[in-house]
């Protein structure tokens, strides 16, 4: 059975990027850099978008901030010209759970210009999400949780330190919303090729509401460089300490 | 003179009507339209004008069926004199907003709205984020004296349209094991009668192995369960982002003068009728959501059984609550009346289109299903077979009831001015 990196988008993507290699310490002061890409559904053989350039950038940095973890996150949307920022600062644990963060929100649309941005603070007080000091409508008390970006951070560190274990969770998607019923679990390892080098890489997939079962790839030196959602390719372009 | 209520219209893409909680499905989570339904009325008949992205869309923002607005089929071009509805508001004293999907050939969003968000083509995930959080700023931040209309075109389930293609890799295999919860295969799913030759071709393209096609005919049960299990996962993805909106206009200024509106331009087969994607008129396909709230003028906690709805009745709709006459000709109702607890009198049926000349009849009772220059006839008794599996067109008890309903399309259809193809 095929694995998720080897859909034909993924693979057009990695072979253009190529595959990681060197040292790489998951727990220093860091940044890395990822593009995005969506496969073209309006083509039959499922390639990338018809430019085959990256629809999104996605910068993460990352360390550690006395007994915190700090994370810097800019995803930027190339084709539509607009960016969120989220400084957050997270618990230094398996899932890099966000405890407090300021999330800002840009769009270069002229029409929308001084009518669209804005900034939110969220955080998780006594296990309950606010946003802006208020509930949203769905709420809950929250058991382990983490938020999608955090998992960047989270499977780097847990390949680092072989944990297999199955973690549940409450996510929080984009900063913004709960969702419950979260799994990662780790699929053990795959065996990725290109046109030019092979890596033997971890595996874990990330299963629950809302999500579409979305599998992270981390080389052996606890490095993440490609995360695949059916159509999202989310690959590694650079990183820097 | 009553002041007029901002109107806040959210459009979803593919999503059928049975994927919604409070209409009685178990295997998706849809708290925030479920939450807009309790605060409003959810009409459980209401039907896509013509059920592809382009066709849909045209009929909300016009008014009109596909055949008379031009736009018959995905690509195909709007009648450029034919007023849209962010014209019309913005020439009565609104000001109309535009966030995300819009794709209507022919028309230029930009010249019609304020437009605060751009389409995001067929990147759902990241594009209604954008989307999202533009209309989460727009009402944190809108000041203008004058109403707003504001429009945000969500794009997912969309993202579906990529399963099929994205798995042809997989020989047919469930590629996720790990998933126990699969939902089961439809009642629906193999069927056996008279079908258009339309139907059966665009099944048997799906299902054919033809390289680079998906070959879903070679596809184990459990990954046409994956499809239908991934289909609900999108949904649930758009009604986070429908959640969120809905928080911001609590939040905001606008929290108790704000009529909202939720709809979807079609549905998905997902696998019934072993279909996929759209453009057929079965439920699945043509069947959508439609939600109204204005909590203290709306009634609350109605899910509506009773009334035939349609996409064209949008813009009457909107017209009504903004307190403006709408262009003559409109071939929808508005549904104010019915909303506010009323009860004025109704049509009788819903008439809908479908790319390669299909057209649909739909009473309280029946739907009635031909395709241009096809001898075959599709009639279903909707109350005793809602899974659509028994066409009567030809058994000698329905021929009458047949014939009645294709008098009904003919007439209705005789009122047409058509665009010029």
């Amino acid at each position: 059975m095929a694995e998720p990196w080897e859909y034909i988008h993924t693979k057009t993507v990695l072979n253009k990027y190529g595959l990681p290699a060197g040292a790489f310490d998951p727990e220093a002061p860091g940044e890395q850099t990822y593009d995005i890409y969506w496969m073209n559904i309006r083509t039959k053989q499922g390639t990338p978008s018809r430019s085959h350039e990256p629809e999104a950038t996605l910068r993460i940095s990352a360390k550690n901030e006395g007994e915190d973890r700090h994370l810097g996150i800019i995803c930027s949307d190339l084709k539509f010209d607009n960016t969120t920022e989220i400084d957050a600062q997270c618990e230094n644990n398996a899932l890099t759970s966000p405890k407090t963060w300021t999330l800002k929100y840009s769009n270069g649309s002229q029409a929308g210009k001084g009518l669209v941005e804005y900034t939110q603070k969220g955080e998780i007080r006594n296990s309950r999400l606010l946003m802006d000091g208020k509930e949203p409508a769905h709420s809950k008390t929250l058991g382990p949780y983490t938020a999608d970006w955090c998992l960047f951070d989270a499977v780097q560190r847990l390949s680092a330190r072989k944990d297999t274990t199955k973690h549940t969770f409450d996510l929080i998607e984009e900063f913004s919303m709960i969702r419950e019923n979260q799994y990662l679990i780790y699929r053990g390892t795959s065996e990725i090729t290109t046109d030019q080098s092979a890596v033997t890489a971890d595996v874990y997939c990330h299963y629950g509401e809302s999500v579409i079962p979305t599998c992270y790839y981390v080389d052996a030196n606890g490095r993440l460089f490609l995360v695949v959602s059916t159509r999202r390719t989310v690959i590694l372009k650079r990183e820097a300490s | 003179m009553e002041q007029r209520p901002n109107i806040l219209l959210i459009t979803t893409d593919q999503h059928s009507a049975e994927a919604l909680g409070h209409l009685g499905c178990n295997d998706v989570k849809t708290p925030s339209m479920d939450r807009l339904a309790a605060r409003g009325i959810s009409f459980a008949k209401s039907y896509s004008a013509n059920p592809v992205c382009c066709p849909a869309r045209a009929s909300w923002f016009t008014g009109r069926h596909t055949p008379e607005n031009g736009v018959v089929t995905n690509g195909a071009n709007m009648v450029p004199s034919m007023p849209d509805l962010g014209q019309w508001l913005n020439k009565n004293g609104y000001n109309a907003y535009y966030s995300g999907k819009w794709h209507i050939p022919g028309r230029d969003v930009a010249q019609s709205f304020h437009y605060i968000c751009r389409d995001p083509r067929n990147t759902a995930e990241t594009g209604d984020i954008a989307s999202t959080r533009s209309a989460i700023g727009f009402l944190q931040n809108y000041k203008e004296k004058d109403p707003f209309f504001l429009s945000v075109g969500l794009l997912n389930p969309h993202d579906i349209c990529s399963f099929v293609l994205t798995h042809t890799m997989h020989d047919g295999e469930m590629p996720f094991p790990e998933i126990d919860d699969l939902p089961p295969l439809p009642p629906n799913f193999e069927i056996d009668m008279a079908e258009p030759e339309k139907i059966r071709s665009s099944r048997n393209q799906k299902m054919a192995d033809r390289g680079e096609e998906s070959g879903m005919e070679k596809w184990e049960e459990k990954l046409y369960r994956y499809y239908i299990w991934t289909y609900y996962r999108y949904i649930e993805k758009v009604d986070g982002q429908i959640g969120l909106i809905i928080d911001a206009l609590e939040n905001s200024a606008f929290k108790d003068n704000t009529v909202v509106i939720l709809t979807s331009d079609h549905g998905d087969g997902h696998l019934r009728h072993k279909m996929v994607f759209k453009s057929f008129l079965y439920d699945e396909a043509a069947r959508v959501p439609f939600i109204m709230s204005w909590p203290g003028h709306i009634s609350e906690q109605v899910i509506d059984q009773e009334h035939l709805v349609s996409g064209v009745d949008v813009f009457p709709t909107v017209c009504d609550y903004a307190g403006i006459s709408p262009p003559p000709r409109m071939r929808g109702y508005s549904l104010r009346a019915i909303a506010e607890g009323k009860n004025p009198d109704w049509r009788d049926f819903v008439v809908a289109h479908a790319t390669g000349g299909g057209k649909m009849l739909r009473t309280n009772t029946h739907k009635l299903i031909t395709y241009e220059g096809d001898p075959v006839l599709q009639l279903f008794d909707m109350e005793a077979d809602p899974w659509e599996t028994r066409n009567l067109a030809e058994s000698s008890n329905s021929r009458a009831l047949t014939s009645e309903m294709q008098a009904s399309l003919t007439a209705f259809e005789s009122e047409f001015e058509l665009a010029e193809v």
